[in-house]
């Protein structure tokens, strides 16, 4: 489903370079459940990005079902990070002025998908979540577990091939974060391809394959073949 | 999708309710004064709309060389100069002639009446310069010696109804004229004001002198074809003038000799002709003031918008995460502009809509205080029913510009890490710039008011060399012969509570006639002279001090066929160093020379927007149109008891009427008293738009650097070192902001000021207070803010983070 070739991503400043990921190569399959992890700065979070087409590379390929995607315009990106990707953040990123039920709805007008048709596909999300009673509430007034299931109910609502999920439980007390981990867990047994940034081994356990990042660079990849939990 | 953007516009409109009363606020107010101020020029421009072909339509003005006064333009031109015109001026499609007239008492059956506005006229004057008949003859009027026109609210007046008018006789002094038509009221933005029209015919035969090219006593107006050329006009004048003298003889005038003429376009009359004299009654407008008023209407928007697009801004780093979110789940930039045109649209049609209710509130005090009958006509006029929607559109796009090309540009990586700090960085630098802005305009606007007030306190209480306190000006009206003036004069002044009593042509001396005298000496020099007619207490009465010789003294027996006395303008212009004594050639109806017997200290006989002109003052017992009385301040009330009762005795049939002199003299600077308290409200206005916008910018900033305060104060910063911190970015930009303002306020203020012959030096002490007062308020305005973050409790502002 991903491929990446040689990716490299560097930030300049005036005087100073950083390279943030160096000469990343790897492959995602359809169905693969997989993290990454890797110290504070080792450069997960901009491969995330660079995974989610939010941000180019400075060099490289990107491969997206085979179509190389890595030279596309901010436009067609767009295009595609709608039609394909879901994203769960470590601090949500829900619209305060939105409800629950309208923050949802929102990749599904991006779609243009009828509004007919909009509003049975985010109450079977948000019953999914068991976050249908909040509907009509506003992000500030949920927890932080409630606002994390909705925007992983946000994330899955257009029916995404691939999630990426940066941190998704970072922000969580545990029991929180466990509830979170089941329903990517889920997703990802039903046929979603998860890719999720974390720091925690517990929540990695949940994948079919660990990616270590030290200073830009894969060190590790280590295949599990059975889910850790 | 939109229906999203409105909600969530919407929700953070009402979640942030002090920014958007700030901005809500600010737009209302600056659209409302934006409309009355429309409103206000829209009536301006709309004088001499009755005239029905006013591109092509002009009157004469004339440029004189006045000896004694130098270059003046006056917008009177003689009677004879018409049928010169009618003749040989090419193009010309109509000509008409306006007469004011100076008498007003007219007998009907056997009651006097006071008639308004009567003037002779020309029978072009309905086709030409607008009108219509309502009542009676509509074709071949004002032919006959006879034809009276009456308005319609005068025939009202006069006799019940305008039906009832017609065909009445109307007397005065042996003739009579009959009531042939009633016309509309003419509207109140035409600068020609008529109640009653008589014909030329009439006034052919009254004034023989009427027919002289050299007498400039009316207006004349012509009509020329489409397209032609107006500044043309100058040159084939001038031919027709030498062709004119060459016929009649006059070989000894030369060409510099003629004075030039040019036209003025009726359309430029109301608000171009401060540069004029002589323009029969009609007070002018400027467009100087209306030009300020659009800049105070332009500002206040300008800077309302200012508010909006800094509060956007500074609220950007908020923004910026919902931008990254929606752009994250794949929103095109082209969605977010119309995001945020979206919300400006919203903002500025709720503003537009709060501003038409406004507008309706506060119009009548404005009304009020200009003298006008503005009103709201949502149906007819184009201001609300098309041009209010090009405002919102306009508001729309300036308010809205910078946040729909700045933050829909925002980089969806930066701003869900967070680092939106940065990227709003750049727009730090256009939020530095329009405070900038918006404080450059309201120093200047400060600057502006103060400069404006000292003018208007000046006007109000200079020195004009002649006392007017205490002193009551009494119309003598149909009574003004010298043996009703001399009867009344006496009946009060037998009160030891009238101090003293003179009559003159009016309050201030002079006539409102220039004439040329000529000295008697060798080369009969010139001077084109201001004439005064006076009685013998005229002087005293005013307390206008002598610089040499005497007032004038019925004592001498002559002084009323021979004295004259002039003032220090004039003795200084014919350089004379002993003038008693000095001869004139005789004046007009003169029949021996008039020899000066005092001259007079210079006292402003007109508004300070002139200077003080050479004048000539004499007995002239046919010209006392009313009496000066100066009464003991402490018994005011009871000797204009005393001076009513005394009328009513005398003269039962006249109402008695009076103003107080010091009154009549102020009501010349109405026009400078009104712009002085609308160009005040409107400026107090803008400055608090202004302070809005710096609280609500200072506030989100400060909000912005509550980490750095609690650092800096976990670090052993003080309160004082914090607030100055705090306080020291915005008042750089104010005092850098009062720097830009100084030229432009002292040019805008030079510029208004310099219709005033007499006026205040624009010096640095306005230009300090100005300076001074945006950095009091500016200080203030984030003063509050500043304190309370400073005196906050670093562990919560570090938690908080």
């Amino acid at each position: 489903m991903l491929r990446l070739e040689n990716i490299a991503k560097v930030f300049r400043t005036d005087e100073v370079e950083t390279t943030a990921l160096n000469n990343v190569t790897f492959e995602v399959k359809n169905g693969e459940f997989v993290a990454i992890m890797g110290p504070s700065g080792c450069g997960k979070s901009t491969l995330l990005n660079i995974v989610g087409l939010l941000d180019n590379p400075t060099s490289g390929m990107i491969y997206f079902n085979n179509t190389l995607v890595s030279g596309y315009t901010e436009r067609k990106r767009a295009e595609m990070r709608k039609k394909n990707i879901g994203f769960v953040f470590q601090n949500f990123n829900l619209i305060e002025e939105l409800t629950v039920f309208e923050n949802v709805e929102l990749p599904l007008i991006y779609l243009g998908v009828p509004v007919k048709e909009r509003k049975p596909l985010v109450n079977e999300v948000l019953d999914r979540m068991q976050i249908a009673h909040r509907a009509k509430h506003f992000p500030l007034q949920l927890s932080g577990g409630q606002q994390q299931r909705v925007a992983v109910a946000r994330a899955v609502v257009s029916n995404p091939t691939l999630i990426l999920a940066d941190e998704p439980t970072g922000n969580l007390d545990s029991s929180n974060g466990k509830e979170v981990m089941e329903m990517l867990d889920e997703l990802n047994n039903n046929g979603t391809t998860i890719i999720m940034v974390t720091h925690s081994r517990h929540d990695a356990g949940y994948a079919n394959r660990v990616i270590r990042l030290f200073d830009g660079e894969i060190i590790t990849e280590n295949l599990q073949t059975e889910k850790f939990l | 999708m939109f229906q999203s953007f409105f909600k969530t516009s919407i929700r953070s409109l009402l979640r942030h309710k002090g920014y958007t009363i700030i901005n809500i606020l600010g737009l209302t107010s600056g659209v409302a004064a934006f409309l009355i101020i429309c409103l206000y020029i829209q009536w301006e421009r709309s004088y001499d709309n009755i005239v029905p072909d006013r591109e092509n339509t002009y009157r004469l003005v004339q440029v004189q060389q006045a000896e004694g006064v130098g270059e003046q333009h006056v917008a009177v031109t003689s009677y004879a100069l018409a049928p010169l015109l009618e003749n040989s001026l090419p193009g010309l499609i109509d000509i008409c002639r306006i007469l004011p007239m100076w008498d007003r008492f007219y007998v009907i059956g056997d009651q006097q009446y006071e008639i308004s506005n009567p003037c002779y006229a020309d029978p072009s004057l309905f086709t030409m310069m607008g009108g219509e008949i309502l009542y009676g003859e509509s074709e071949s009027i004002l032919n006959d010696p006879s034809d009276l026109l009456l308005s319609e609210s005068e025939a009202t007046s006069l006799f019940g109804s305008p039906e009832e008018a017609l065909n009445k006789l109307v007397e005065k002094g042996g003739d009579s004229y009959v009531v042939k038509a009633v016309f509309k009221d003419i509207p109140p933005n035409t600068h020609f004001e008529m109640d009653a029209i008589f014909s030329f015919q009439k006034a052919d035969n009254l004034y023989p002198w009427l027919n002289s090219i050299t007498n400039n006593t009316l207006t004349t107006y012509i009509q020329m074809e489409p397209g032609t050329d107006p500044e043309a006009f100058g040159d084939v004048y001038m031919q027709l003038a030498i062709t004119y003298l060459e016929e009649a003889g006059r070989t000894d005038i030369e060409r510099d000799d003629i004075n030039r003429m040019y036209l003025q376009s009726v359309a430029d009359i109301h608000l171009r002709s401060t540069h004029l004299k002589f323009q029969n009654n009609h007070n002018p407008g400027n467009y100087k003031i209306v030009f300020v008023f659009i800049l105070v209407a332009g500002f206040i928007i300008l800077i309302a918008c200012i508010n909006f697009i800094n509060i956007t801004i500074a609220q950007s780093v908020k923004k910026a995460r919902e931008v990254g979110v929606r752009k994250t789940l794949g929103a095109s930039r082209k969605s977010l502009i119309a995001q945020f045109f979206g919300e400006a649209f919203f903002l500025s049609l709720i503003s537009v809509i709060l501003a038409v209710a406004l507008v309706e509130l506060f119009l009548p005090g404005f009304n009020r205080i200009m003298n006008l009958d503005l009103y709201v006509d949502i149906v007819h006029n184009p201001l609300f029913n098309r041009y209010l929607l090009l405002i919102i559109i306009g508001i729309s796009i300036i308010a809205g510009l910078y946040p729909a090309l700045f933050l829909s540009r925002f980089d969806p990586v930066q701003t869900l890490k967070g680092s939106s700090e940065q990227i709003v960085g750049s727009g730090n630098i256009l939020q530095k710039i329009l405070v900038i802005t918006q404080f450059t305009v309201s120093v200047v606007l400060i600057l502006s008011v103060m400069i404006v007030k000292s003018q208007t306190h000046y006007v109000m209480t200079k020195d004009l060399g002649m006392n007017m306190d205490y002193v009551i000006r009494v119309p003598m009206k149909s009574h003004n012969n010298k043996l009703d003036v001399d009867l009344f004069k006496n009946a009060i002044l037998k009160n030891p509570d009238i101090l003293a009593a003179a009559s003159a042509s009016n309050i201030n001396g002079v006539s409102g006639t220039q004439s040329t005298v000529h000295v008697v000496d060798s080369s009969s020099t010139e001077v084109q002279t201001r004439m005064g007619y006076i009685d013998y207490g005229f002087f005293k009465l005013m307390e206008i001090p002598l610089v040499t010789g005497r007032y004038f003294d019925e004592s001498y027996g002559t002084d009323d066929a021979e004295a004259v006395i002039i003032n220090r303008a004039m003795m200084e212009y014919l350089e004379w160093d002993n003038p008693l004594g000095k001869q004139f050639e005789p004046f007009y109806r003169d029949s021996v020379n008039r020899r000066v017997v005092g001259v007079i200290e210079d006292y402003n006989y007109y508004s300070l927007h002139w200077n003080i002109e050479p004048a000539a003052w004499r007995i002239n017992d046919e010209s006392y149109n009313m009496l000066g009385i100066r009464v003991q301040p402490e018994t005011m009330e009871s000797s204009l008891a005393f001076i009513e009762d005394q009328w009513d005795e005398l003269f039962p049939k006249a109402n008695f009427e009076y103003e107080f002199a010091t009154d009549a003299a102020r009501n010349q600077y109405d026009d400078l008293k009104r712009t002085d308290q609308v160009f005040g409200w409107f400026s107090i206005l803008s400055i608090v738009i202004s302070i809005l916008g710096l609280w609500g910018v200072s506030s989100l900033n400060i909000d912005r650097r509550v980490k750095e305060i609690g650092v800096r104060k976990v670090l052993g910063g003080s309160v004082n070192q914090i607030m100055f911190l705090l306080q020291k970015d915005f008042l750089k930009l104010v005092a850098l902001a009062a720097f830009i303002a100084m030229p432009i306020g002292w040019y805008l203020m030079h510029n208004l000021l310099s219709q005033f012959a007499f006026r205040i030096k624009i010096n640095v002490w306005y230009f300090l207070g100005a300076i001074i007062t945006a950095l009091i308020v500016a200080s203030l305005t984030i003063g509050v803010k500043a304190f309370r973050a400073a005196q906050s409790n670093p562990v919560e502002a570090l938690k908080y983070e």
